[in-house]
């Protein structure tokens, strides 16, 4: 006799953007599988057309609130291919270090938020904090150092605002480099911690 | 309010970086779910759209049929309704459209157009529903939003500033970057709540948190095109990310791509 489910997930949860799932299972073996991705369109590709080069950069962040770092990058590089434009290797290292911090806030955020409540078995990530306070806190720590970055870097941390053609409208100041980085120093073990 | 207030927080068609609004929060996140109880919030894991809530958060513009219904019935099941975020508010960049053949566009991208569900608008909140208090910004101010709660929670109309970004420069001590480095600096026109942050890092403000009080566009549009703009290009300063904020939406009319003026 064989067994046939139907698993409908109507709204995917604990992930960025909107979609939902159907399966049908027979005999444990996934028979039909259907992802519907079901957010709405925005249409960058065309309201992006015309646009002066100078506007590209802030318009593109707004295609992701949770990873604008990751198309402002893209699209500064892009221009810069146009213009025949090399950064500095300063520069360079200053905008591998904002991505990098765009990561450490995406994945602390996804990874104690969303994943871990989920993999657990709770509902939340308040309810895995009652049972796991001090590890609750040790991933909110490390997402705001990558949040703090981001906003020295780029002024906030959503949709930053100093990343330009050639590298930034502004630099943060050495001193207040070095007390993020002495930051950053301290909650090295406190990522190991994390991945032990 | 008897037992803790319910809060839920809906996504239209957006970003998503405003529901960061939370997520970012850290510890604050902690307490906020000590004082209150989150019954819908898909992107942190709970899920009830129906849910009958105490105040319901909605990001994102009005962008498809089904978005159109959904408002409605929210507005329904909600006691209160706050808007967070430019598209909410006003659109976001999303609202481009609105002056285009947004059919036209839909067929350039797509090429199925009739399998996606859009409409040729996209709209605020506030034109399908009431809402009953606004939180403005690209994205907008997590403290604000934290803020409004505690406002709500205390059995207040959360006070939101609206006063321009030229006062906020100053209290910072921003020089100004429209008068010493020519630059297109919407500040005069905008309202405050990002902390005059592109100024800050040396460019113009591009209004990402839409119009101030009494802004004065039409004098502001003068002062642009004496900085050399040519009319398309300051059209293109209101019809950004804010574009259906009221202000904005007519201060802008009348540039190149507008096929509606």
């Amino acid at each position: 006799m064989t067994d046939t489910r139907r698993i409908e997930v109507p709204v995917l949860t604990r992930v960025e953007g909107e979609g939902a799932l159907d399966l049908r299972l027979r005999d444990g073996e996934i028979e039909d599988l259907q992802l519907r991705i079901f957010e709405p369109p925005r249409l960058f590709e065309k309201l992006l057309e015309g646009c002066p080069w100078s506007d590209v950069i802030d318009i593109v962040a707004r295609i992701c609130g949770i990873c604008p770092v990751a198309y402002q990058m893209t699209a500064a590089q892009a221009l810069e291919g146009l213009f025949g434009v090399t950064v500095d290797p300063a520069v360079a290292a200053l905008r591998r270090a904002m991505y990098c911090a765009e990561w450490i806030e995406s994945h602390a955020l996804h990874i104690h938020l969303l994943a871990a409540p989920d993999f657990l078995g709770f509902d939340s990530v308040t309810a895995m904090a009652e049972r796991y306070p001090d590890e609750v806190r040790r991933g909110l720590h490390l997402q705001r150092l990558g949040n703090r970055l981001l906003a020295l870097l780029g002024g906030r941390s959503v949709h930053p605002v100093s990343v330009c053609v050639g590298g930034f409208t502004r630099l943060p100041g050495q001193d207040d480099l070095a007390a993020l980085l002495a930051e950053y120093r301290k909650a090295l073990p406190l990522a190991e911690d994390l991945l032990a | 309010m008897t037992g803790k207030p319910r809060i839920a927080v809906h996504k239209f068609a957006s970003c998503d970086g405003c529901q960061l609004a939370f997520l970012n929060a850290g510890e604050d996140l902690l307490i906020l779910s000590r004082l209150v109880e989150i019954v819908h919030f898909p992107e942190a894991g709970p899920l009830d759209p129906e849910a009958k809530v105490d105040l319901a958060f909605v990001e994102g513009s009005v962008s498809t049929p089904e978005e159109a219904e959904r408002i409605r019935i929210i507005r329904q099941k909600s006691r209160l309704l706050a808007t967070i975020g430019a598209c909410a508010t006003a659109g976001g960049l999303q609202a481009l459209r609105n002056f285009a053949d947004a059919g036209q566009w839909l067929a350039d991208v797509y090429a199925t157009p009739a399998t996606v569900s859009a409409l040729d608008t996209a709209t605020p909140i506030r034109e399908h529903v009431k809402v009953d208090f606004e939180l403005w910004g690209c994205p907008v101010n997590g403290q604000q939003v934290l803020h409004a709660v505690r406002d709500v929670l205390f059995g207040v109309q959360p006070a939101i500033p609206d006063e321009k970004i030229c006062l906020e420069c100053k209290r910072r001590g921003n020089p100004c970057v429209l008068v010493t480095r020519s630059e297109p600096c919407m500040g005069p026109l905008t309202r405050t709540g990002c902390g005059a942050i592109c100024p800050a890092m040396g460019r113009g403000c591009y209004a990402c948190f839409g119009p101030a009080e009494n802004p004065n566009t039409a004098a502001f549009a003068n002062r642009l095109e004496g900085l050399g703009l040519v009319p398309d290009e300051v059209a293109r300063r209101f019809h950004f990310i804010t574009s259906q904020a009221p202000a904005f939406r007519e201060a802008g009319k009348g540039g190149e791509r507008d096929e509606t003026a």
